[in-house]
């Protein structure tokens, strides 16, 4: 089984870039831990998945994206939303119920999206996004742009049917799609090495004829890295990529969920001590290019975000009861607003 | 300013859970963040944390039961005392549907007894009329009163006397009334069923007027003929017992009693009542339960355990100036007594003509399951007791 | 229905179906469970996790210690596979329970469930049996929150009517513990494919006594839960406990209502509806699902059909709206059906 490798991008990305990456990954951070907050003093945001953990993935990816480019989701998408610059305000005000909410209170976390910002949606039907993605490559190669997308998805995805089938059309039809598997070892409490015959996702590629990779997803450069290969790849059009990244989630698959039960006091050590805000600071600090004062200035910038973003999410009013009824079916003759 | 502690949300399918321990005590300072209490649900054991520095304050107890957004505690600053129970209530108001004002629920059930199949539009006709369904005959499947039987029984009760409000003169004339159509088909599945046969006696009536009016002194009430020949009718199936007897789908059933049925007429049709032991009962009661059924009959309150049953039915034409006739059966039952005129007729006796009251008895019976010499034995019987005057005034 | 006397004991939901398999499993070897996480922390024994949750509803905790791993198998995130999987294993001797985790999943192995282990007894002229039970959970919370959601749209959805329509599959909705156990073991028992929908969050009204004996609640039975005269209200699941809220409501104003927990969608107990309309000439048929094709249109239609002339008002049915099922609670809280709506049918019903 030979496993195809994308061919590496030169140079790291630029220091704005870099900057920018840094502010994304410090912001998923402090949304998930204060939603975490949140949610353990009460605040009542139905089923929640925190990122923390695996912030570098969402990122890492999005940064080789241009803002046209496409991406699909998966439960555990606050991530990836913040990554595209989905509002964390408007985000923060779905989770709380309201009528400011991204998805006007109807959609709530699993569901959160933004479309102008290039989000299909976050989806926890396992695969459901996947095929989405696959479809706005097909959109994109229809229609001649020379957009992209993303399809992420969980390990745990990776047994469902309909992967297998959007890799294969992806393959046959050479379109503009990246596969980027978030390798996290759980899902909900069954180990990725139970559910998978082949040790990893990427392993996969070859039987699909695309370039298969491993990344540490704990490296937002390495991710990127391979994310831009795969994206000159997709836009050349020359077809999928599928990029697995080994991360870990720090805590349950939802809020609740006592990983204790299932996982090793040291595993879970291990992998904080690979925390990817960490990792970059720490780079920084050897060889830049951001100053750590920068960093804390970042840090704090979106501290005073989320403190808005919660007051704007306890504020803001809620639904009108003919919400419930609106947006069913779409008006003809235009698009329902 | 005192911070409520609030019942997290633990994910999907738990909605509540109990406190199971306070792991931080009442009156214990506590810092933002620490494991204050531990909430038990279906699945685990969850740590709740405070969310604030303070002193904490124990709202739910320990075994108590709370919902999500469910008040757990406070978190008091020092010498800050508890709010009062409804400080933390976060219940929004849902809009509700308001509540129709209840009109007079006339009657919240259907009349007990007989159910009146009849289709909602008739019904609702039906009540704007003030029509009692029971007093409809039913045109739609199954019997089923559909709104035009309620329409034509509106135009009847206007005045416009029986069939004729429905009557043309001209052109293919009217059709029958649901209600004509209904008895006519009964009848007809009489005939075709049952082999029936008539036969007719002249029987001496002087004892049985006489016996009537004395009855009637002793008894203080008045006493109908029917119940006299109900009586007779009873003890003559009493004494001919194989005449007593039901046939139904060929199966022929002796009956234990002698159950005689009374026919009444009533708007629209004819009702046969039944008055158990004829021939046994006691008479004032007879006498009592007759005038009860009739007055039911008339009412359109007759039960369906009034109308069932009964080995055979008296049926009087005579106060109507009817002499003789061919009564059609009761099935199941096997025959019927059919009652003519008392009236005074030249009677020829030991080769004079007198005038004699008498009255003609009419039976109809069904040659599957008797013969005529067996059919006019019971005649027999009746005319025989007929003339005992003693047997008539001495019922009691 | 808890009880003063402290001997009797008293499960939870969860619990009682945990009894029902776990009794089953004992009684027969040809018993398996499988599912996604169904025990959980697969293949990490080794490392001294085992049964990490047991089910997202507890309902299969402890199986895999008892029972060992290839009784219970946790499953990856493959329904169609696994499903049918379980398909396959019925109709080749073992009697498999397969979890499917909520109802809005169904799409996932729906072929499976509706055209492979619904008919395959019939097209193979009944050579072929699937003694399958699949069970899943479904439905939405009905208590009132001020703000914030629920599960939303994926995960919240009733859908029985998807799975009540198809011939040869049986549909069978428990309200609580007592008869969550009893249709549990009649589900496995059944030798052909049987649906248990688990209500998510029924909470303490199922809670109550359950005999530790194995027993049968009878699939293709209703049960008249309260007597009364006036009206007859109808449900299955949450949609039963909201029905008996009502009807004390009801009873307040001197209009008694009897209802009626259907227990089985498919096949549906007729009789007991008719028998009940019979008495009562109302009927309220209360259900959780969005209204077009739904159960409530269903038995509604059946009464009109064969009990019409017992009927002294229209039909009523309070389901849920005819819409997704929304994030936000204030609004999930108006999708889902609610008390006062029960009332306000039987309002207009007797005039």
């Amino acid at each position: 089984m030979v496993m195809e490798v994308l061919p590496r991008a030169s140079g790291l990305p630029s220091a704005e870039r870099q900057r920018w990456m840094y502010e994304r990954m410090s912001l998923i951070r402090q949304f998930e831990e204060r939603l975490k907050w949140l949610v353990e003093t009460g605040v009542p945001v139905g089923p929640v998945h925190y990122y923390i953990g695996q912030e570098a993935v969402a990122v890492g990816v999005c940064a080789a994206l241009d803002k046209g480019d496409w991406i699909a989701s998966t439960h555990r998408g606050h991530g990836h939303c913040i990554a595209k610059e989905v509002s964390v305000a408007s985000m923060m005000a779905e989770l709380f119920g309201k009528a400011t909410g991204s998805n006007r209170g109807k959609g709530g976390s699993m569901h959160i999206t933004d479309i102008t910002k290039g989000i299909l949606g976050v989806n926890p039907i396992n695969g459901a996004g996947v095929a989405h993605a696959v479809g706005a490559a097909l959109s994109a190669k229809v229609r001649k742009t020379k957009q992209v997308s993303v399809a992420f998805f969980g390990e745990g995805a990776a047994g469902v049917g309909t992967l297998h089938e959007c890799m294969n059309m992806a393959a046959i039809w050479k379109l503009p799609v990246i596969f980027v598997c978030e390798n996290n070892g759980y899902a909900q409490t069954t180990p990725f090495e139970y559910a998978n015959a082949a040790p990893n996702v990427a392993d996969r590629a070859s039987a699909y004829r695309m370039p298969g990779v491993i990344v540490d997803g704990q490296d937002v450069l390495a991710v990127w890295e391979a994310t831009v290969a795969a994206v000159a790849r997709a836009r050349s059009g020359e077809g999928p990529s599928l990029i697995e990244c080994k991360t870990y989630r720090y805590f349950g698959h939802h809020q609740g969920d006592d990983t204790k039960r299932y996982r090793l006091p040291e595993e879970e050590r291990a992998a904080r001590e690979r925390d990817c805000l960490t990792l970059f600071r720490e780079r920084c600090k050897m060889q830049g290019p951001l100053a750590t004062l920068e960093l804390d200035e970042i840090d704090a910038k979106n501290k005073a975000a989320m403190d808005e973003a919660v007051d704007f999410a306890r504020t803001s009013p809620l639904p009108e009861a003919v919400e419930l009824w609106t947006n069913v079916y779409v008006p003809n003759g235009r698009l329902s607003s | 300013m005192a911070t409520p502690i609030v019942m997290p949300s633990f994910g999907m399918y738990t909605a509540e859970g109990t406190v199971a321990n306070w792991v931080c005590a009442n009156g214990a300072p506590v810092k933002r963040g620490e494991v204050v209490l531990e909430i038990e649900t279906e699945k685990a054991v969850n740590p709740v944390i405070s969310p604030a520095d303070g002193i904490l304050s124990h709202s739910a107890a320990t075994g108590a039961v709370v919902k999500e957004e469910g008040l757990l505690g406070y978190i008091l600053a020092e010498g800050e005392s508890a709010p009062a129970a409804c400080g933390a209530a976060l219940e929004a108001a849902i809009p509700g549907v308001s509540k129709q004002d209840e009109t007079a629920a006339g009657g919240l059930h259907g009349g007990d007894g007989d159910l009146v199949k009849a289709s909602p539009a008739a019904r609702k006709l039906a009540r704007q009329h003030k029509i009692d369904l029971k007093t409809v005959a039913g045109s739609g499947p199954g019997g089923r009163i559909v709104e035009a039987d309620i329409k034509a029984a509106a135009g009847q009760e206007r005045g416009t006397p029986g069939a004729s409000g429905s009557l043309t003169r001209s052109g293919e004339g009217a059709p029958l009334s649901a209600l004509r159509r209904s008895i006519g088909e009964r009848l007809r599945r009489t005939l075709d069923t049952a082999v029936s046969l008539t036969i007719t006696r002249e029987v001496e009536a002087g004892g049985l007027v006489k016996a009537r009016k004395v009855l009637a002194e002793r008894l203080k009430v008045p006493v109908p003929y029917d119940a006299l020949f109900l009586r007779l009718l009873g003890a003559a199936l009493r004494e001919n017992p194989d005449l007593n007897v039901v046939i139904e789908n060929d199966r022929l059933r002796a009956c234990d009693t002698a159950d005689v049925c009374f026919a009444i007429a009533v708007p629209g049709g004819l009702v046969a009542p039944v008055v158990r032991d004829a021939d046994k009962a006691t008479f004032v009661e007879m006498v009592a339960r007759m005038r009860r059924l009739t007055e039911q009959a008339r009412s359109n309150s007759l039960r369906s355990e009034d109308i069932s049953g009964g080995s055979s039915t008296v049926t009087n034409l005579g106060a109507n100036g009817v002499d003789v006739f061919t009564p059609i059966l009761n099935p199941p039952q096997a025959t019927i007594l059919g009652v003519g005129r008392i009236a005074e007729r030249p009677i020829a006796k030991n080769g004079a003509v007198a005038a004699v009251q008498t009255c003609w008895l009419s039976l109809t019976f069904d040659h599957r399951v008797t013969d005529g010499v067996p059919a006019a034995k019971l005649l027999e019987s009746i005319a025989k007791r007929m003339a005992e005057a003693d047997y008539l005034c001495s019922l009691v | 229905m808890t009880s003063a006397d402290s001997t009797l004991r008293e499960l939870s939901f969860g619990q009682a179906i945990n009894e029902g398999l776990r009794q089953e499993m004992r009684r027969d070897p040809n018993v398996i469970v499988l599912g996604e996480d169904i025990a959980g922390a697969a293949g990490r024994a080794h490392l001294g996790f085992v049964d990490a949750w047991g089910g997202p509803m507890r309902a299969t905790r402890g199986l895999i210690q008892e029972f060992g791993a290839e009784r219970v198998i946790d499953t990856p995130i493959s329904e169609m596979g696994f499903v049918g999987a379980a398909v396959g294993a019925a109709m080749t001797g073992l009697r498999p329970v397969v979890e499917v985790m909520f109802v809005d999943l169904i799409g996932m192995c729906y072929d499976q469930i509706i055209n492979q282990a619904a008919k395959m007894h019939y097209m193979m002229g009944g050579k072929v049996e699937v003694p399958l039970v699949i069970r899943t959970a479904f439905g939405t919370r009905g208590d009132k929150r001020s703000y914030g959601g629920g599960a939303a749209a994926h995960h919240s959805q009733t859908l029985y009517s998807t799975l009540a329509h198809i011939p040869g599959l049986k549909v069978v909705v428990p309200s609580t513990a007592y008869n969550a156990k009893g249709l549990t073991i009649s589900a496995i028992r059944d030798n052909g494919p049987v649906v248990v929908l688990e209500h998510k969050f029924l909470g303490l009204q199922a809670k109550g006594h359950v005999p530790e004996e194995s027993y049968l609640v009878p699939i293709g039975k209703a049960e008249i839960v309260r007597r009364g005269t006036d009206v007859t209200l109808c449900g299955a699941g949450r949609m039963v406990h909201l029905c008996l809220e009502a009807a004390d409501a009801l009873a307040k104003e001197q209009i008694s209502a009897e209802v009626i927990d259907l227990l089985t969608l498919n096949p549906l107990d007729e009789e007991t509806i008719f028998q009940s309309v019979r008495q009562t000439h109302r009927l309220v048929v209360v259900d959780e699902d969005t209204p077009v094709c739904s159960v409530a249109r269903d038995i509604a239609a059946r009464v009109a059909e064969r009990a019409f002339d017992y009927l002294d008002a229209p039909i009523k049915t309070v389901t849920a709206a005819d819409t997704p099922v929304p994030f936000s609670a204030v609004l999930e809280a108006l999708y889902t059906p609610r008390a006062e709506q029960i009332l306000a049918a039987v309002h207009e019903q007797i005039e």
